[in-house]
């Protein structure tokens, strides 16, 4: 049998739930905009008979109200497991995509600025040689193209190299940038765990944790684990980055020089274990400095190398304008040490030995020697391939992700118009509260001032 | 389809990425259309790159080998005229023999006369034999020297041919050396002259076994000639094929590296209009909102 006034009480808890709902609204209002928050609903629970029936003291109400059981955070776990993941990949391809493209970009093929045109310029030039073998401007020309062609080379080596290097110094700033994130999440595991005993809403805490979580899985390719307590576990290439409120560092240790890199490779260590990573921007960037750059700077030496036997074995069989035996016409052996050693035009050895000075079977031979174009073109065509296939898988992994991310936002995303509905709702319903605590009280009213008083 | 829970901001995200997109392909299409380049980097077609590096360097090649014929009908054209001046030079020293060998009817002054013009023939003959091309001796081989006989006739050059290199893998001698040209030992050209003089004055009764060796040597100019003139048809023939391939290579290259004009300007017009639609779309659907409606 319930009180007098208990009614009262359920108009209260009416006015209570409504102005927590509005509250809600309001909330999903302001952040509408807001990265990363998830968008609360209010839970309603209508207040009443006990859970338990009892079997001596029984429960006659008929119905006490409501009560805000809970505001819930709209998200839905496995979205967001599957959301890092794709996410993870996609700056992985992305990272090397770019880096690729701007690689590419600088190889200058096809067109007339390239190694391929430059080669060709110089078997010309021998050509024009062996036209005019006695002729100091035609010798001068070899040397002039043979520049020309050493000085494509080692720009495009260059080119090379210095995008390593760029790579390798991001490869520290994404490191630097890991063990902050790292850092703030084993902090936020410690307040998560906090309000989690105590029983606080830690919305916001958690849509702070979701962030750094996804961070961390665009960085390192990471993958979390949300314990019981609500605090998040991280693991990178199988090692524990993150766990409670410890975080363990990752480090970048080798060379910074593309040069230096076979003899002292890069690596990426979790908590002193070197570990290769399969997505995330740190994958990517280790996989431009271990494997995609190192090979097209090797393509590119062995290329040179050819280049510089086929012409110095060649050269060396011939005589110069002198009858002296020819020197070697180029030096070194990569593209990066790549020089012309002949200096004096005298000394280009376009004569066969036995045919004097004058005589042009050298040059010509040199002219049209395969000086490995076949084995550049095949390079250039080859990482063209590289390049083209990194940016559709880019491309396609966009579209995943985008799809993902709407999915996300599809469930936790605010809708304005709803939360006007809401609001509305809410408002109604305090009307309605206000209206039935009206009503009691006139009831009240009626009892206690105009019962009983007769005459 | 289920139906998806929209929100303002995925809207937003959708029109914005859209839009991009579309930008993105906007400004891809006036690329092509302003560079008139199809592919500017190897990624954009991989093996349209590989065939424009090897039709640019079979170009170049060609152009090459155009330069070499050049040279060589240069070489040859001197050799042929020197050649055929040359042979005139000889009839006339022919007519002179004939004409000392008939002992009946010319006494010894008009021998001396004979023998005076004989011998102006041969000096000029080995002036001409000397001729030189681009500062080399036409007739010497690659002799390092500027003569390719001395002033007595005898032959100092060497018999190294002079090649070109006209095709791949083809190569023309566009040279003559003088032993090919005018014989050699004591059928050489300058050495039969020097006897006839000799006889003239002499004994022109021997005259007629010399003007067997004379025409002998003629012979060998004439059929210099007509090599010289077979070499000169066979660059000729390689040169209208280098030009041939050359306009085929060409319109080959550009048909892999250069823009279809038309076609790039019409995709251009498209992506212009595809984007003006979907910037009209944005513009209408982020536009309403329940807001508008309450009061």
């Amino acid at each position: 049998m319930s009180g007098t006034f208990s009614s009262l009480n359920g108009a209260l808890s009416a006015l209570r739930y409504n102005r927590v709902a509005m509250d809600v609204a309001s909330g999903n209002i302001a952040n509408a905009g807001t990265t990363g928050y998830a968008r609360r609903s209010a839970i309603a629970q209508a207040t009443g008979a006990p859970a338990v029936p009892a079997i001596w003291s029984r429960w006659e109400g008929a119905g006490d109200g409501v009560e805000a059981s809970s505001v819930t955070r709209m998200v839905d776990p496995l979205l967001d497991a599957r959301s890092r993941a794709e996410h993870a990949t996609s700056s992985f391809l992305d990272t090397r995509s770019t880096a690729l493209s701007r690689v590419e970009t600088s190889i200058g093929e096809p067109g007339d600025g390239g190694v391929a045109a430059a080669l060709t310029a110089f078997q010309s030039s021998w050509h024009d040689l062996a036209n005019n073998p006695g002729d100091t401007a035609a010798r001068t020309q070899v040397l002039t193209r043979a520049q020309t062609l050493r000085s494509t080379i080692s720009t495009q080596s260059s080119a090379v190299s210095n995008e390593w290097a760029d790579q390798r110094s991001r490869l520290d700033a994404l490191s630097a940038e890991t063990n902050q994130v790292a850092g703030q999440l084993a902090d936020l595991n410690r307040g998560l765990r906090s309000a989690d005993l105590a029983g606080t809403d830690a919305g916001d805490l958690l849509d702070k944790r979701d962030q750094l979580t996804q961070r961390l899985a665009e960085l390192t390719g990471a993958s979390a684990t949300i314990n019981q307590d609500t605090t998040v576990s991280v693991t990178v290439g199988g090692r524990s980055l993150v766990s409670g409120n410890t975080a363990n560092a990752v480090t970048v240790g080798g060379s910074s020089n593309l040069a230096g890199a076979p003899g002292n490779p890069v690596t990426f260590s979790v908590n002193g274990t070197a570990v290769t990573l399969g997505g995330g921007e740190i994958g990517g960037t280790q996989q431009v400095l271990s494997s995609d750059l190192p090979g097209y700077a090797a393509k590119l030496d062995s290329f040179v190398a050819t280049l510089v036997t086929q012409v110095n074995t060649r050269h060396g069989q011939g005589v110069d304008l002198d009858g002296a035996a020819g020197g070697a016409f180029f030096t070194g052996t990569s593209a990066a040490d790549l020089q012309v050693a002949l200096t004096d035009p005298r000394k280009i050895a376009a004569a066969d030995a036995t045919k004097g000075g004058l005589d042009n079977t050298n040059a010509t031979a040199i002219g049209t020697l395969d000086l490995g174009a076949d084995q550049y073109r095949s390079l250039v065509t080859g990482f063209g391939t590289t390049v083209s296939s990194a940016g559709t898988a880019s491309t396609t992994q966009a579209a995943l992700v985008s799809q993902v991310d709407a999915a996300r936002e599809s469930v936790s995303g605010v809708n304005t118009d709803e939360e006007m509905v809401n609001l509305m709702a809410a408002q109604r319903g305090y009307e309605g509260a206000s209206r039935v605590l009206t009503t009691i009280d006139s009831m009240l009213d009626t009892l206690i001032n105009h019962t009983g008083l007769v005459g | 389809m289920t139906a998806v829970r929209m929100t303002q901001r995925l809207m937003t995200q959708h029109s914005l990425a859209s839009l991009q997109s579309g930008l993105n392909r906007l400004a891809t299409s006036q690329d092509k259309l302003s560079s008139g380049k199809a592919i500017t980097r190897p990624s954009d077609d991989p093996t349209g790159t590989n065939d424009a590096m090897r039709l640019r360097a079979a170009l170049a090649t060609g152009e090459q080998q155009a330069r070499n014929i050049q040279d060589g009908q240069g070489w040859l054209g001197d050799a042929d005229s020197t050649l055929t001046s040359m042979a005139d030079s000889v009839r006339r020293a022919r007519d002179l023999i004939t004409q000392g060998s008939s002992t009946g009817n010319t006494d010894a002054a008009g021998r001396e006369a004979i023998a005076q013009e004989l011998t102006q023939i041969r000096a000029g003959l080995i002036n001409d034999a000397n001729a030189q091309h681009l500062g080399r001796p036409l007739f010497g081989g690659t002799t390092a020297g500027p003569v390719a006989y001395d002033p007595s006739g005898k032959y100092v050059g060497d018999s190294n041919s002079v090649n070109r290199t006209i095709g791949d893998g083809v190569t023309v001698a566009v040279n003559t050396t003088g032993p090919e040209a005018f014989s050699t030992g004591t059928d050489d050209l300058f050495t039969v002259l020097g006897d006839a003089i000799d006889q003239v004055r002499n004994s022109p009764s021997t005259l007629s076994g010399t003007l067997t060796r004379l025409d002998a040597v003629s012979r060998q100019m004439t059929s210099a000639l007509s090599s010289i003139g077979a070499r000169s048809n066979q660059l000729d023939a390689a040169d209208s094929t280098l030009s041939t391939t050359k306009l085929n290579t060409t319109s080959t290259l550009s048909s892999i590296e250069d823009v279809d004009i038309a076609a790039a300007t019409m995709d251009v017009q498209m992506q212009t209009v595809a984007y003006q639609a979907s910037l009209g779309a944005t513009a209408k659907v982020i536009q309403p909102s329940l807001l508008d409606f309450l009061r």
